[in-house]
């Protein structure tokens, strides 16, 4: 459609605000575009403000008058608003005004920089009224939003995911435990085996320890051997107290030596006294002395009795005198002693018979007479008994008293005795027989006296007791207290006794004379004959009585007797002197040896014996002393020889010389070390023996281990032991182990996960299928909005999109998002689509502008009303300033009036520059300043040109393809970028066209493509046989970079790293870095930050991989290799209708191109 | 059953270690498990005293194939054992390395694994010294066996006693790796029942002499598994066919019940019908006296104005739909949304809008025709099926399943449930349908 513009001619500024005083007129306007300038206040809003005032007078200020004048259809328009009053002429005649569009469009018209740069602008409701409106009036973004249709997988749901991925992997956790399991079972057999070695190392290991232990009672023995080597062998033979027994002996020695000693001057002393002694070396013989004793005994005793005899002598003697007196008859001597005896024996039996007859008739009268006038004389018997004894013990008492003994009371019993008894004999002979008893009181007398000797001993030391004793017996004391009277007076006592005893005798006679009587007178028969012959024989006178006869007969016997006794002392003198000689002799002669000389007498011999004696003793004593020396001296030397002996075979033992006490000394001193030692050598091989028992008794033993070193044995037994320590390990290990399985066949841990796994993957197939239906929902909406909008989509849209590719020279696209119902730009060189946020300010006015023209033409109805613009330039870029310049060249090429208002020179210098190269359009540049003749005009710089804009392309001439590239410097091509972001080198093998292609500011295949589809014949002039070419291609690189992208996910860039948060802002520098460096390979990426990137934590690593994988940006399918991508780069040209081999052809060209850069 | 009937029971594919799907973890448990219903038909042998127990390989799960399936079939295995019941084996694609160790690892005098290394195997079951059946096995020795197991080797025949074929093989297959075998050879052998297993879905594939049936996995696995599933008892009588009866042991059980809800306006009304409509299946149809759980998937068909509600709240009906049915749980194991829009296509076609866009699009699908006019949209569909597909967060699902490369035909299957669901969206956004 196309509508004749309103195209103003001329304005007249009466009043307005800030006009209020007086206007100005702007005259000279051209249909094309009119560029005012002036300073600030010069009236560029006024101006602006007037033309849509006169558009639209409704809106007017009350306060502003105003004159347009207008040219529309051919027609002139005159247009006043005054006051608010608005009047219109055509051609000079008053009308109606011109339908315009609704004064609520009058924005559209105005496009000022700074409202384009809003957002918040009312651009939506373009949107909308688009979206809307193509889809027929369904609201396909709304279904879209209720069906959750998504363009790409699902993320919402993560936990489905996460839940499969935790699911598998408890599988395979459980797996694994069983797979580990299944090895500790294979491993069961390995670990029995180790037991059993473990086992054996544990009883290798004693051994080994009993091992070690005898090699160290060995090694102990070897020691002390070699300790006890050190001593010296003779050692074993030293008892240790040698010395000592050396010492003691030798004490002994000296000892013995000093006994010896003294036993010598003992002996030289004995000598001495042995000579001193002077008798026979052998001594006296045998019994000499005593016998010399009884020798001088025999002297003496002859002696004595020589002075017996001599007394006894001189008694016969007297007593042969006595008797010769006696002796009535005158005869000689010689004739008594011639007288027979045995005559006169007969006499004598016959005076004796008749003596006796007589005596016995005498007695018997006698005793007749005796006994009958016999009465006991005074006093008693025991009295005198008592009497006597007391006498006896007085008497014993002197004794005694005068250190005599009791012989003087036995001495007075003996004489009594013995005239008792020579009494009796008398009597007896003479007169009875039985007188003889009287001997026997004689005997009694004796015995007391012998007695009172005893006693006497006895007696005590006084006699006055005795005296008491006696005088309590009331006997007459004797005449006095001496002993001469005393012994008288005992005499008379004793007499006095006999005659009790006589008395007592007395009677017993007189009872035997009775019996008697009868042979009395037989026997004075035999005696009458007997007499006769005696008186015969004697010659005696026959008147003789027998007492005569018997008495001569008596006394001459008497005589005779005595006579004879005489005789016989005298030859027993004779005898006696005999004897004194002869013992004289011969005691001289046994003393006569000794030195002795003359010994005479007895008492001479006792002394010149007891000299003997004495010098015998003497010599006994001193021989037995040198007896005894020698013996001593003897045992002396015996023991000093044996004792030297002894301690010489100490010595000797000891293979010592016999005074080398040092050395004894010394090995006495180590006996003690050397016994201690031979008893470590004795314990060290008891024990040896025991530890080599004890190694012996262990069923592994091997003779060797005797022989090994502890070191060798120790460390095999560290072996063992290291073996053997794992015993309890590995018993518990395959207890546990067995447990575990036990355990595990009875468990569904596997099972559970399998389930588990199961119905997580069934959740992420339900999920999988939803995203199917979601993406083929998102498809088939993009289908419905295409298809529509194809047909039905506001042409509004189009004409936007076609503004935007024209005025942009293809490189950017209109696009509408459906689902947000807003515009979006399409970046054809980076192939990238922008929201309107996300664009330049510059490329944001430049679709903004273009929706806006779009809105413009499209939905202003009836005429064409002019834009605008206010300083839509203003701080913009050259670029950017060339591409609104050339946007708005290019509407007004289509007969759109244009104003355009600015402050600033240097852009009115660039659309003076712009405009003066563009012929086709007309042009005004009016200066406010000089409108209303003000001084300070806008400087307006002297620009070269504005041609600068457009940068001239590098001729081809001369260059083949691949030269023209490098003269072109062609930047490398990033398949992830997508194939619109190919510099048309790529694709564009003509050289000529290409160049022609980059003068018309086109760059890039989607540039071009973008063009070709939606451009307005800009590309009329290029070939289009060329087109053809370059499309196919595009389409093989198209081919390429799909191929090339399987394996590869999306490219990582900073922006994503950032999203990821597994990138803090410490890293994201550096691996931002990374990632453009390894072209946003995330999988590489991920590598370097696990390997390059120091101090990146692993665990953020994997953060980031997974967050990678989940977004895609890893892709886990394998990449294809180059053969696999030419064949599919191949396949897409045969496609595109081209022969097989020249799609190779131009497959290699290309991958070579690609590959080039 | 006669007396001197021999009477085995007979199962296989119990793949012990893993756990029937889509389970809602609610009611989930190891009851559930294969586990549980190979212990109740161990338990079910023994009541019964069978003369052998049969078993056609695949006994444990291949991804479970170890302790936790291992301890479960030995403790059948021994209580089998000590009520002196024979159980003859062979490996299945699942369990060929498995078995053979488990059986190995068996202390276990009767338990008969047959066909070792893939070589054929022949095992006589004697009673009294007598043989009453033969029975020949063979098993897997790898995962894939590309031959049939019968194609080298002729069954020994025999008169003394019956004969039983074991075997785990893909019948009637041609060209699958698992140990293809045709009908026509089990026909030509001498066999009087080929017991097999690979098909979870049990079921007499051949129901004359020799008898050949699939024993179906005791407790069926997944939502393929239809229908009841259990052990079966082979009853051999020693003159006259041999029998084969289902014991329907498992405790799970996966059904399909179609509801066409034309009539109704608004889900709620759907869920009320399908409510019904489920009841009335149980009721019919289940034998409740193992079952624990039922799943049901609903297949939705009818015209209807909820169409684009149904498609969009399916998976809430699912979750929320649910009851109990005696001792049965019984839930959705999901619902197929297959309604139409109550939209008259070919008014609508007419016009250049969105609309008319979509009708087109939709009835040229239903004519199985879309490239001419809408080639690209289809084009597009897939290909944002494989990159919805492709996506990384897929990845488990590619690594773990055997997720296909989407085709054209899946792109269209979306293409017309969105075309659908939008145009009915964009209608009633005017207030009222075309």
């Amino acid at each position: 459609m196309t509508r004749d513009p309103i195209c103003f001619e001329e304005i007249q500024i009466v009043q307005a605000p800030g006009f209020e005083t007086g206007g100005f007129s702007v005259d000279d306007l051209c249909s094309g575009i009119n560029v005012v300038h002036g300073p600030n206040a010069a009236g560029k809003t006024t101006l602006a403000e007037s033309l849509e005032w006169l558009c639209w007078p409704e809106t007017a200020d009350e306060r502003a008058s105003l004159v347009g004048q207008l040219s529309l259809n051919g027609e002139d328009w005159r247009v006043e608003v005054d006051n608010g009053r608005t009047s219109y002429q055509r051609d000079g005649q008053e009308a109606n005004g011109p339908s315009l569009p609704p004064a609520d469009q009058r924005d559209r018209y105005r496009l000022s920089l700074h409202d384009l740069l809003q957002r918040d602008n009312n651009n939506e409701s373009f949107a909308e009224i688009i979206e809307r409106e193509s889809a027929g009036g369904y609201d396909l973004s709304a279904a879209y939003d209720e069906l959750r249709y998504s363009d790409s997988p699902s993320r919402a749901n993560r936990n489905v995911v996460q839940n499969a991925k935790g699911a598998i992997q408890e599988l395979r956790e459980a797996q694994n435990d069983v797979s580990e399991l299944r090895q500790e079972q294979n491993e069961l057999s390995r670990l029995r085996g180790e037991l059993e070695a473990a086992r054996q190392a544990q009883e290798r290991s004693e051994l080994l320890e009993q091992a070690i232990d005898y090699a160290q009672a060995r090694n102990q023995l070897e020691q002390a051997e070699s300790r006890l080597d050190e001593f010296p062998d003779i050692l074993d033979q030293v008892d240790g107290d040698e010395i000592e027994r050396v010492r003691s002996l030798e004490d002994n020695i000296d000892e013995w030596t000093d006994k010896k000693d003294e036993a010598e001057e003992t002996k030289t002393d004995a000598q001495e006294r042995l000579d001193e002694a002077d008798l026979p070396e052998e001594g006296l013989p045998t019994g000499r002395i005593d016998h010399l004793k009884e020798l001088r005994d025999d002297l003496d005793s002859a002696e004595d009795r020589k002075r017996d005899l001599q007394g006894d002598l001189a008694d016969a003697q007297r007593q042969r005198e006595t008797a010769r007196d006696d002796i009535p008859l005158d005869v000689d001597t010689g004739d008594l002693v011639d007288l027979e005896p045995v005559t006169w024996k007969t006499v004598s039996k016959f005076a004796r018979e008749a003596e006796e007859l007589q005596s016995e008739r005498e007695t018997r009268e006698a005793v007749q007479r005796l006994l009958e006038d016999g009465e006991h004389p005074e006093p008693d018997l025991p009295t005198l008994q008592r009497a006597s004894q007391s006498l006896e013990e007085w008497l014993a008492a002197s004794v005694s008293t005068e250190s005599n003994d009791g012989s003087e009371a036995f001495r007075i019993a003996v004489f009594s005795a013995v005239s008792l008894a020579s009494t009796g004999i008398a009597l007896g002979l003479l007169v009875h027989p039985l007188l003889f008893s009287i001997l026997l009181v004689g005997a009694g007398i004796f015995w007391y006296g012998l007695r009172a000797r005893s006693q006497s001993k006895d007696g005590g030391d006084s006699r006055e007791p005795h005296r008491k004793s006696f005088e309590k017996t009331g006997l007459n004391p004797p005449a006095g207290w001496t002993e001469d009277e005393v012994r008288s007076r005992l005499i008379g006592l004793y007499d006095a006794i006999a005659a009790h005893k006589l008395a007592e005798r007395r009677s017993e006679w007189r009872d035997s004379l009775a019996t008697d009587s009868d042979t009395l007178e037989q026997k004075e028969q035999d005696l009458e004959e007997t007499r006769a012959k005696l008186q015969d024989q004697l010659g005696a006178a026959p008147d003789a009585s027998d007492v005569e006869l018997a008495v001569i007969s008596k006394r001459v016997l008497d005589w005779q007797e005595a006579h004879d006794e005489v005789e016989g002392i005298q030859e027993s003198i004779e005898t006696v002197d005999d004897q004194i000689e002869t013992a004289r002799e011969e005691l001289q002669a046994k003393l006569d040896p000794y030195s002795y000389d003359d010994v005479e007498r007895s008492g001479e011999a006792t002394e010149a014996i007891r000299n003997l004696e004495n010098r015998e003793q003497q010599r006994e004593a001193a021989q037995r002393d040198l007896d005894q020396a020698t013996e001593t001296i003897q045992e002396a030397t015996e023991k000093i020889g044996a004792l030297a002996d002894e301690r010489d075979e100490i010595f000797a033992a000891l293979d010592l010389d016999s005074d080398d006490h040092e050395r004894l000394e010394e090995l006495c001193e180590q006996v003690e070390a050397y016994e201690s030692a031979a008893e470590d050598v004795r314990e060290a091989n008891i024990r040896a023996n025991t530890e080599a028992e004890e190694l012996e008794s262990y069923p592994g033993f091997e003779p060797d281990l005797k022989k090994q070193e502890i070191a060798d044995l120790r460390e095999d037994l560290r072996e063992a032991e290291r073996t053997a320590e794992d015993f309890d390990d590995l018993q518990s290990r395959i207890a546990d182990i067995k447990a575990e399985i036990r355990q595990a066949k009875s468990d569904d841990q596997v099972e559970t996960a399998l389930a588990e796994r199961d119905r997580a993957l069934d959740d992420l197939k339900d999920q999988l299928e939803d995203d199917c239906a979601a993406m083929v929902g998102d498809v088939l909406v993009d289908h419905v909005q295409e298809a529509t909008m194809e047909t039905s989509r506001p042409d509004v849209f189009e004409r936007a999109r076609e503004i935007l590719t024209t005025i942009t020279r293809g490189r950017y696209r209109l696009d509408f998002d459906e689902a947000e119902a807003e515009f979006r730009a399409f970046d054809e060189s980076k192939q990238k689509g922008l929201a309107l946020d996300e664009l330049s300010s510059g490329t944001r006015v430049q679709v903004l502008l273009a929706v806006r023209i779009a809105f413009v033409e499209q939905q202003e109805q009836g005429v064409q009303i002019p834009l605008l613009l206010d300083e839509t330039l203003a701080n913009t870029d050259d670029r950017r300033a060339k591409t609104i310049i050339e946007s708005t060249i290019e509407l007004a090429r289509n007969g759109r009036q244009v104003f355009y208002f600015t402050a600033q020179g240097d852009e009115v210098a660039k659309w003076t520059a712009a405009l003066e190269s563009t012929n086709s359009v007309n042009h005004e540049i009016i200066d406010l300043a000089t409108v209303r003749d003000v001084d300070d005009s806008v400087h307006i710089p002297d620009l070269d040109s504005i041609e600068s804009f457009t940068p001239k392309s590098p001729s081809p001439d001369g260059h083949d393809h691949s030269s023209y590239g490098d003269e072109l410097k062609v930047d490398s091509f990033n398949p992830h970028r997508g194939v619109g972001t190919a510099h048309l080198w790529y694709v564009v093998d003509d050289v000529e066209t290409l160049h022609q292609l980059l003068e018309l500011g086109i760059e890039h295949w989607g540039q071009l493509n973008n063009l070709l589809q939606w451009g307005n014949g800009d590309l009329s002039s290029v070939d289009s046989e060329q087109v053809t070419v370059v499309e196919e291609n595009a389409a093989a690189l198209n081919e390429f970079v799909d191929a090339w992208k399987v394996g590869r996910g999306e490219p990582v860039d900073r922006e994503v790293l950032e999203a990821s948060g597994a990138v803090s802002s410490n890293f994201i520098d550096e691996v931002s870095k990374l990632a453009e460096s390894v072209n946003g390979d995330g999988r590489q990426i991920v590598e370097a930050l696990h390997n390059e990137i120091s101090g990146f934590y692993s665990s953020k690593a994997n953060e980031l991989e997974t967050y990678l994988e989940e977004n895609e940006y890893i892709e886990l399918r394998e990449t294809l290799d180059q053969g696999q991508i030419r064949a599919r780069v191949i396949e897409r040209y045969v496609d595109e209708g081209i022969s097989r081999d020249e799609a190779k052809d131009r497959t290699e060209n290309l991958l070579s191109r690609i590959n080039k850069n | 059953m006669m007396e001197d009937a021999l009477e085995l029971l007979y199962t296989g594919d119990l793949h012990l270690g893993r756990h029937p799907s889509r389970i809602p973890d609610d009611l989930d448990g190891p009851e559930l498990s294969p586990k549980a219903v190979w212990l109740s038909t161990v338990q079910e042998a023994i009541d019964r005293d069978v003369d052998a127990v049969v078993i056609a390989g695949d006994i444990v799960d291949q991804e479970n194939r170890y302790f936790e399936a291992y301890g479960a079939f030995e403790d059948g295995i021994a209580q089998l054992d000590e009520a002196g019941i024979p159980v003859v084996v062979v490996a299945g694609n699942h369990d060929f390395d498995a078995l053979p160790d488990m059986v190995d690892n068996l202390d276990s005098d009767t338990l008969q694994f047959l066909g070792r290394e893939g070589q054929w195997e022949r095992w006589t079951l004697e009673q009294d010294g007598e043989p009453v059946a033969h029975f020949d096995g063979w098993s897997f020795s790898a995962e894939h066996v590309y031959e049939s197991p019968l194609e080298e080797y002729e069954l020994p025949e025999t008169d003394d006693a019956p004969q039983i074929g074991v075997l785990h093989a893909d019948l009637d297959s041609r060209g699958s790796r698992y140990a293809p075998v045709l009908s026509s050879e089990l026909r030509d052998t001498p066999a009087d029942a080929w017991l097999l297993g690979h098909i979870h879905s049990p079921g007499i594939q051949i129901d004359s002499r020799p008898l050949a049936l699939y024993s179906g996995s005791p407790q069926p696995l997944d939502p393929g598994e239809q229908q009841a599933h259990g052990p079966w008892t082979i009853t051999i009588p020693k003159n006259g066919e041999v029998r084969a009866e289902q014991i329907p042991l498992a405790s799970v059980r996966y059904d399909q019940v179609s509801v066409d809800v034309s009539e109704v306006d608004d889900p709620q009304e759907a869920t009320s019908v399908i409510s019904e409509e489920i009841k009335e299946h149980v009721r019919s149809e289940l034998d409740t006296r193992s079952l624990e759980l039922s799943l049901v998937r609903v297949h939705l068909t009818g015209r209807t104005d909820a169409h684009s509600t149904l498609v969009d709240q399916h998976r809430s009906m699912e979750r929320d739909l649910g009851f109990r049915e005696g001792s049965v749980s019984v839930r959705i194991e999901s619902i197929d949304v297959d309604t139409r829009p109550a939209i008259d296509l070919e008014d609508l076609a007419e016009g250049d809008n969105a609309a008319a866009y979509l009708a087109n699009l939709l009835l040229e699908i239903e004519n199985g025709d879309t490239r001419e006019s809408y080639g690209n949209v289809v084009d597009d569909s897939l290909a944002a099926v494989r990159q919805a597909h492709s996506a990384n967060a897929y990845n488990p699902l590619r690594r773990e399943t055997e997720l296909g490369d989407p085709d054209g035909t899946d792109a269209i299957e979306h293409l017309e449930q969105q075309a659908r669901v939008l145009l009915d969206t964009l209608l009633s956004q005017k207030g009222g349908n075309a």
